[in-house]
């Protein structure tokens, strides 16, 4: 099939769901979790710690780096 | 090349998934209709001329604009290392389950504890017949009980508890036992006791303020008022307003009545007279064009197919899908 | 690991006061992609265009509006926005008391565990009475500049306060009409009970779990590893038969399935 006859994925997709560092709209299969605080963001917007392996939010991601 | 995995539109009022709940070996044909709704404006992103803006994608490096044909999903297994993963490896890994609710087990509807609940979604009957539906609603709701499943979509897993209430089937999704932290995960301390005194006087603070119903109106947006009576203001004072040639569709989902839209899905298809044999219902739901199969896309062909359980289906081609629902209406 | 808190506040009522910190029940499992440049397979950047003139407007100089519909837009600026804003708050401030089941999970959004914040005498007493009266509160506070509405209710020893959505945002199954039909026969109704109670089992969760999830991940340590990938086949469709036959031979099975059990 050509390209141009698919249809846009749902992870490109506007959603229900709202990233609160972005605001970027998307559906909800794509949501991540922040540990530090729980608020719903993007995989574009949040940081994996490497060592704990937890996801933090940019916000929360500062806050640690500043500890 | 793979069928397509369910609807992509998410917006209230469209299907969230369409499939087909099992219970034995009966099927109930079902949509998966969102049991909510924002009651708040959206904020829109605009330019400072009030143009409304769209979200693109470019390279990290020289700033090229990707089409959304360009980008891909990467799980990253190290640091900026990614394994890329399309949508058609992700559906192959469970062929057996992104289409059907499987009811193997059902339990006391009042067992589920409640931190594990977390979306619910209406069931709008899917089929030619609301039949099964209903016996399955009846049989639940004067039982009492909830039917418990897993199902895939969209590259994830969901447990759900099938419930009905007044007639009407519905899902709730749940969270994995291993998503839900316990007492000991958090690390609380143990209990200690209170003094009763305390315990009397914190009662009576409680009674005090003790209804036997619980009023929704309790639970009122505050922020979403405030918004909303700012914008009434400015646009009835016309203080920045800006007209603008606004492309439709990012979030224009407020309009929809979604209470009448939902009605109209839960007649199903049985409204249709007994004894017909038109399976069509479900077809016209969307688009209200019931024999213009040429200009559908794959996705809404595949629908039909689905409505109409089509044979083979997910194997065809989207010209083998038309002629095969052309069969089957 | 214990979980670090949220969010520390004060329950209040009355004169009750108990200081508490808030933690997340829910851990975040789900297998998460980062949307890459298909040539390069590197993380791509989002930006904001003006899809009229293909400009691209920086994060700053964007600006926040609403649509009124027919195409008006109403701007709000810094000012305003941040008039919006609820006043900060500690309080977790519970306005009312119902018996549980009132709220359903219709309204239900995130779960938090309440940890004791200093005097743990104070909490242990909050969640005895909560026990001993059987209600459940309904509260409002003020957490990262967002209004919560939730449920504050005993688990156990402990507290938790569950998020719920707010008034309007739940279409109640009473607002909606039934599907409607032939009347169900007596023989079918009978039979569909059957298989029910045949199917009926105490709830236990913890047999569930997300292979889905656990495939993805396999899935991605084999590409890594380049190894071949093995899809699992497609079973095939069970044949069309009458609800009557149906649930006839279900009924037989699943009677089976429990004796072999």
């Amino acid at each position: 099939m050509a390209k141009g006859a698919m249809r846009r994925p749902y992870w490109l997709e506007d959603g229900e769901e709202t990233c609160e560092s972005c605001t970027h709209t998307f559906v909800v299969q794509v949501v991540v979790r922040c540990s530090g605080c729980d608020a719903a963001g993007c995989a574009q917007c949040v940081v994996r710690n490497w060592v704990s392996h937890e996801v933090l939010c940019s916000e929360c991601r500062q806050l640690e780096g500043a500890e | 090349m793979p069928e397509p995995e369910e609807l992509p539109d998410e917006s209230p009022g469209r299907p969230f998934w369409s499939g087909t709940l099992t219970f034995g070996l009966v099927s109930v044909p079902v949509n998966f209709m969102a049991a909510h709704r924002s009651n708040r404006v959206s904020l829109r992103m605009v330019s400072p001329e009030g143009q409304p803006l769209a979200r693109r994608y470019f390279t990290s490096q020289d700033e090229k604009l990707l089409d959304w044909e360009d980008i891909v999903r990467g799980y990253e297994i190290e640091k900026d290392q990614f394994v890329v993963v399309d949508d058609d490896e992700l559906e192959r890994l469970a062929p057996e389950r992104t289409r059907d609710i499987d009811l193997r087990l059902f339990v006391k509807s009042s067992d589920v504890d409640p931190k594990y609940f977390d979306r619910a979604y209406y069931l709008t009957p899917g089929g030619s017949s609301t039949k099964a539906y209903r016996l399955l609603a009846k049989v639940m709701e004067d039982t009492e009980r909830a039917g418990i499943a897993t199902f895939v979509m969209r590259a994830k897993e969901y447990l759900v508890a099938i419930l009905a209430e007044n007639g009407i089937l519905r899902a709730e999704t749940l969270r994995f036992p291993d998503e839900i932290r316990s007492v000991a995960d958090i690390g609380l301390p143990d209990p200690v006791k209170a003094k009763p005194a305390e315990i009397r006087k914190i009662e009576k603070a409680i009674e005090s303020l003790r209804e036997d119903a619980f009023k929704p109106k309790e639970l009122v947006d505050r922020s979403a008022q405030r918004l909303n009576k700012l914008v009434a203001k400015k646009a009835k004072s016309g203080e920045d307003v800006v007209t603008v040639d606004s492309e439709p569709g990012e979030r224009d989902r407020k309009v929809v009545d979604l209470i009448e839209i939902l009605n109209r899905s839960l007649k199903g298809t049985a409204s249709a007279k007994p004894g017909a044999k038109s399976t069509k219902s479900g077809v016209t739901k969307e688009s209200g064009r019931a024999d213009d199969l040429d200009g559908l896309s794959k996705a809404e062909l595949y629908e039909r197919a689905q409505q109409l359980n089509v044979p083979g289906r997910s194997g065809m081609s989207k010209k083998d899908l038309a002629a095969a629902i052309r069969r089957s209406a | 690991m214990a979980a670090r808190a949220i969010w520390k506040g004060q329950i209040k009522f009355g004169d009750v006061d108990v200081p508490v910190k808030l933690y997340s029940a829910v851990q975040d499992r789900s297998v998460h992609f980062r949307l890459l440049d298909g040539k390069r397979k590197e993380p791509i950047k989002q930006q904001m265009v003006n899809p009229e003139s293909g400009d691209v407007v920086e994060y700053g100089d964007i600006r926040r509006a609403v649509e009124t519909g027919s195409g008006e837009l109403v701007m709000l600026d810094e000012k305003e926005l941040t008039t919006l804003e609820p006043e900060p708050s500690r309080e977790i401030d519970v306005i009312r008391f119902v018996p549980p089941n009132e709220i359903t999970h219709l309204w239900y959004d995130r779960p938090y565990y309440l940890g004791p914040d200093d005097s743990e005498e104070g909490y242990f007493a909050l969640a005895q009475a909560l026990r001993n009266k059987e209600l459940e509160g309904v509260a409002r506070w003020v957490m990262r500049k967002k209004e919560y509405v939730g449920a504050l209710r005993a688990d156990g020893d402990y507290l938790m306060l569950i998020t719920l959505r707010h008034a309007g945002e739940v279409l109640q199954p009473s607002e909606l009409s039934p599907p409607e039909g032939r009347d169900l026969e007596k023989r079918e109704l009978e039979m569909a009970k059957r298989l029910v109670a045949a199917m009926e089992d105490e709830l236990d969760l913890d047999a569930f779990k997300d292979e889905y999830r656990e495939r993805v991940l396999e899935l991605v340590e084999a590409k890594a590893a380049g190894k071949v990938v093995k899809f699992p086949k497609a079973p095939t469709k069970k044949g069309e038969q009458s609800l009557a036959d149906a649930l006839e031979k279900s009924i037989a099975s699943a009677g089976k399935r429990r004796k072999s059990a």
